[in-house]
C-alpha cells in the first residue's frame, strides 16, 4: 500500500512537469532549445553560453550553439539522421540504417550547403579520419554494399567530425566511370546508392517521382490528379480499360499517369542491380557508344553498324520501361531520359513551378528534374514544414498562427540560401517559449 | 541482486504512474495539442504539491505566440540513449558487451519518434530498464572511484558508505539533488519546486528502508544504500521531466 501511495505522490508531482508555462525564462528557453535540437540536456558550460546569447537577444546564436555543440554531435548523429531517414524509406520509417544518401544530407547540412543542390551536386559524403582502433572496423565505401555506413553507425562515430565530401564520379564510388562527363548525372542523392536501393529497385521507376512530390513538395501523388492533361505520353504498361472499363482509366489512372509518366523518363538509365547490390547507370556516351552498346534486356532495338546514337540511347533504357508493353502497345515508348512536366497548369500550378502557368517544363536526366523540384515555391515551404513538425512538434498546419510562422520560416530559409542548419536554428527559436 | 530487483520494482511502479500521468495530462492526444495551463488537481487523498507559479503577467501577445509553447514531446530511443549516456558520463562504447546488447535490445522498445501521443507504457518500461543500465554503471564507477586509487574517474557524488544498510536523508539528499540536476535540469520554469520534489524523494527513501518481506527461511533485509541510490537514480532518470524533449 505504501509503495502505491508513494508512486502516486511522485506521479502527482510529475504531472506538473508536462505543462509548459506561458512564459519561460532564459534558462527554460535554453533547455528547450538544446533538447529540441540535440535531444539531450545541455552541460552547465553550454547552458550558460546559450543563456547569455538569449539574454542578449541572440536566440538564433544560442540555437547554433546547441547545433554545433563542442561537447557532442547529437544534432547530427541523432536529430538530423531521424529527420532525413523517412525520405529514404517508402514507408517513411525514421529508423533505417545510415546510408550514403542520409550521410550526404547530414554532411551538406553541416557544411552549410544550399539544399537546392541536394539533387544536383556531384557529391557523396563518406567517413574519414577515424581513430585507429575504430578505423580497423570500418570498411571503405563500396558501390555494392552499405557496410561503410552501417559500421560507422555501429561504432557510434561522430558524424560531425568524420563526414567528408568526395565526388560521386570518384572511382571509389563509380568504378565503371559511367557518370563521368555526363550532364544529366550525378544528381546528388538521386544518384546515391541509398536512394537507388529504395526507389530504383524493381518497379517501374515511377516511385522516385511520387516520393519527390511527397517528401520534397509535401504533396502526395493524389494531390496532382488531373484528368485534363493529355495522356499521349503515358507508357504502355497501364491498362487503358482496367476490368474492361475504359472510364476507370480515363477518370482515375490517367489523372496521375499523364503527369507522372513523362517525368519518370528522367530515370530511364537508372536501375538498382539486385545481384550486384549497386546502382546502375546505363546511358552510353558518344565514346562508349562507338565501342558498342549492350542493349538492356528486353530492348526493342536491334543495333547494327548503321545504328544512330539515338538508337543506342534507346537501347540503353532499362528493362523496366518495357514492362507489360503488351498492355497497350500504342502507348508511349521511352527512348531516352528526356522528361516533361505537364503538371504546371490548373490546380497544380499551386506548386509554384519555375515556369509560367501551364507551360510545359522539359529536361534530360534526374539532375535537371531534381533542380526543377528544388526551384519550386513548394520546396522551401515543405522543408520548413517538416522541420517545424520535427523540432516544434507542430501538427496543426491549418492554424493561422502556424501558417504565419511557416511563411516567415520559408522566407528565411530562402534568404539564407536554403541553409538547413539555419532553418533548424530559426525553427527551434520559434518554439523555445516566450 | 535480489535487493536491486526490489529497488527496481518500486521504481518501476512509481515510474509507470509517472508515465500514465504524463499521458493523461496530454489528454491522450497527439503532440501539438494544448496541454492544460495548470496542473491536474491532486486527488484529495494525495499530498498537495506546490509548483513554481508562472509569472503573473497577462496572457502572451498573440502576435508573439510561440510554436510549441504548449506542445509536449518525448525523447526518442536514440535521444534517450544519448541522454542517459551523457548525463551519467557513461559512453555506450564503454559498456561491457552484455550491457551494450541490453541497450540495443531495449532500443527496439523505445519510442521511435517524439510524439507524446504515441508514448505508451512499454516505452516507459524500456526507458526504465535503460536508465537502470546506465545508473548501475554510473554507481559502480562512483563506488570504484572511492576504493580504487588507480581509477581516473572523478567521483561526482559525495563519499558514501556503499555497504551501509541505511541511507539517512541528510546523506541521500545531495545524491538525489545531483540526479535531479543532471536528468531534469535546474531552474526550469516548468519544473516543480525543490520543496515539492524533495519530500517525495524523501518518502521514496523511507519506503525503500522498509525491510523486504522475508522469503522462506530468510531474514528480512533492507534495500541498503546502494540499492536506494540506484532506485533514486532510476526514478529520476525515468520520470517525465527527464523523458520530455
Amino acid at each position: 500500500m505504501r509503495v502505491r501511495e508513494l508512486a502516486l505522490a511522485i506521479a502527482t508531482a510529475a504531472t506538473t512537469l508536462v505543462s509548459a508555462p506561458a512564459h519561460a525564462d532564459e534558462t527554460s528557453q535554453a533547455y528547450r532549445l538544446h533538447r529540441r535540437l540535440a535531444g539531450v540536456n545541455p552541460s552547465k558550460t553550454i547552458l550558460e553560453t546559450m543563456k547569455l546569447a538569449i539574454r542578449e537577444g541572440r536566440a538564433v546564436d544560442a540555437a547554433r550553439i546547441a547545433i554545433d555543440n563542442e561537447e557532442h554531435s547529437f544534432f547530427y548523429n541523432a536529430t538530423l539522421k531521424k529527420f532525413f531517414n523517412p525520405w529514404l524509406d517508402e514507408e517513411g520509417n525514421n529508423s533505417i540504417p545510415l546510408n550514403d544518401a542520409t550521410a550526404t544530407l547530414i554532411g551538406m547540412t553541416r557544411d552549410d550547403k544550399s539544399f537546392q543542390q541536394i539533387f544536383a551536386t556531384n557529391v557523396s559524403y563518406v567517413g574519414t579520419g577515424f581513430d585507429a582502433a575504430v578505423a580497423e572496423r570500418i570498411r571503405p565505401p563500396e558501390p555494392g554494399n552499405n557496410l561503410h555506413y552501417l559500421q560507422m553507425e555501429r561504432e557510434g562515430v561522430d558524424l560531425k567530425k568524420v563526414l567528408t565530401p568526395i565526388k560521386q564520379t570518384d572511382a571509389l564510388l563509380d568504378p565503371t566511370q559511367s557518370m563521368q562527363g555526363e550532364t544529366g548525372v550525378p544528381a546528388g542523392i538521386l544518384t546515391s546508392r541509398g536512394w537507388a536501393s529504395v526507389y530504383y529497385q524493381a518497379g517501374t521507376n515511377r516511385a522516385p517521382v511520387r516520393f519527390l512530390l511527397k517528401n520534397f513538395l509535401c504533396q502526395d501523388i493524389d494531390a496532382f490528379h488531373d484528368t485534363t492533361v493529355p495522356d499521349d505520353e503515358v507508357r504502355r504498361d497501364p491498362d487503358r480499360a482496367p476490368g474492361g472499363e475504359s472510364h476507370v482509366y480515363n477518370n482515375k489512372c490517367k489523372g496521375c499517369h499523364a503527369g507522372m509518366d513523362p517525368m519518370s523518363r528522367a530515370f530511364a538509365y537508372l536501375d538498382f542491380d539486385d545481384e550486384r547490390r549497386s546502382m546502375v547507370y546505363t546511358r552510353p556516351t558518344e565514346a562508349t557508344a562507338s565501342e558498342g552498346v549492350k542493349c538492356a534486356e528486353g530492348s526493342e532495338v536491334v543495333l547494327s553498324p548503321d545504328s544512330t546514337f539515338e538508337d543506342k540511347l534507346r537501347c540503353a533504357v532499362v528493362k523496366k520501361y518495357m514492362n507489360n508493353k503488351a498492355s497497350y502497345p500504342e502507348g508511349y515508348v521511352v527512348k531516352n531520359d528526356q522528361w516533361k512536366n505537364f503538371w504546371t497548369g490548373g490546380n497544380n500550378a499551386r506548386v509554384g513551378w519555375p515556369a509560367a502557368k501551364g507551360q510545359v517544363i522539359e529536361g534530360s536526366g534526374p539532375k535537371s528534374l531534381g533542380l526543377m523540384f528544388a526551384q519550386t515555391k513548394a520546396f522551401p515551404r515543405c522543408m520548413a514544414k517538416q522541420v517545424m513538425a520535427h523540432v516544434c512538434l507542430a501538427t496543426d498546419f491549418e492554424s493561422q498562427i502556424i501558417k504565419d510562422k511557416l511563411d516567415r520560416l520559408t522566407e528565411k530559409f530562402q534568404a539564407a540560401n536554403f541553409n538547413m542548419k539555419s532553418l533548424f536554428a530559426e525553427t527551434a527559436v520559434m518554439c523555445m517559449g516566450l | 541482486m535480489l535487493r536491486y530487483s526490489h529497488a527496481a520494482t518500486i521504481a518501476l511502479i512509481a515510474i509507470s504512474a509517472l508515465g500514465s500521468c504524463g499521458r493523461k495530462d496530454d489528454g491522450g492526444k497527439d503532440a501539438g495539442v494544448a496541454a492544460p495551463a495548470a496542473a491536474t488537481p491532486s486527488p484529495a487523498s494525495t499530498p498537495a504539491v506546490a509548483t513554481t507559479p508562472p509569472p503573473s503577467s497577462a496572457a502572451p501577445d498573440e502576435t508573439k505566440a510561440q510554436l510549441g509553447d504548449e506542445t509536449v514531446g518525448v525523447k526518442n530511443g536514440e535521444q534517450l540513449i544519448s541522454h542517459y549516456s551523457l548525463m551519467t558520463s557513461v559512453k555506450f562504447e564503454e559498456l561491457d558487451e552484455n550491457q551494450r546488447n541490453e541497450v540495443l535490445r531495449l532500443k527496439q522498445s523505445l519510442p521511435l519518434d517524439n510524439a507524446a501521443g504515441k508514448f505508451n507504457s512499454a516505452h516507459v518500461l524500456a526507458a526504465t530498464k535503460l536508465a537502470t543500465t546506465f545508473c548501475n554503471e554510473f554507481l559502480r564507477r562512483e563506488q570504484d572511484a572511492r576504493s580504487n586509487p588507480q581509477t581516473t574517474y572523478t567521483a561526482k557524488l559525495p563519499d558514501l558508505d556503499w555497504n551501509s544498510s541505511k541511507f539517512p536523508k541528510e546523506i541521500a539528499r545531495p545524491v538525489y539533488a545531483y540526479f535531479v540536476e543532471i536528468f531534469w535540469g535546474v531552474d526550469l520554469a516548468n519544473q516543480p519546486a525543490k520543496s515539492a520534489w524533495e519530500p517525495e524523494l524523501d518518502a521514496l527513501i523511507d519506503a525503500l528502508a522498509v525491510p523486504m518481506p522475508p522469503g522462506a527461511g530468510q531474514e528480512p533485509q533492507p534495500i541498503g544504500l546502494r540499492g536506494s541510490a540506484l532506485a533514486l537514480c532510476v526514478t529520476v532518470a525515468s520520470s517525465f521531466s527527464s523523458l520530455e524533449l
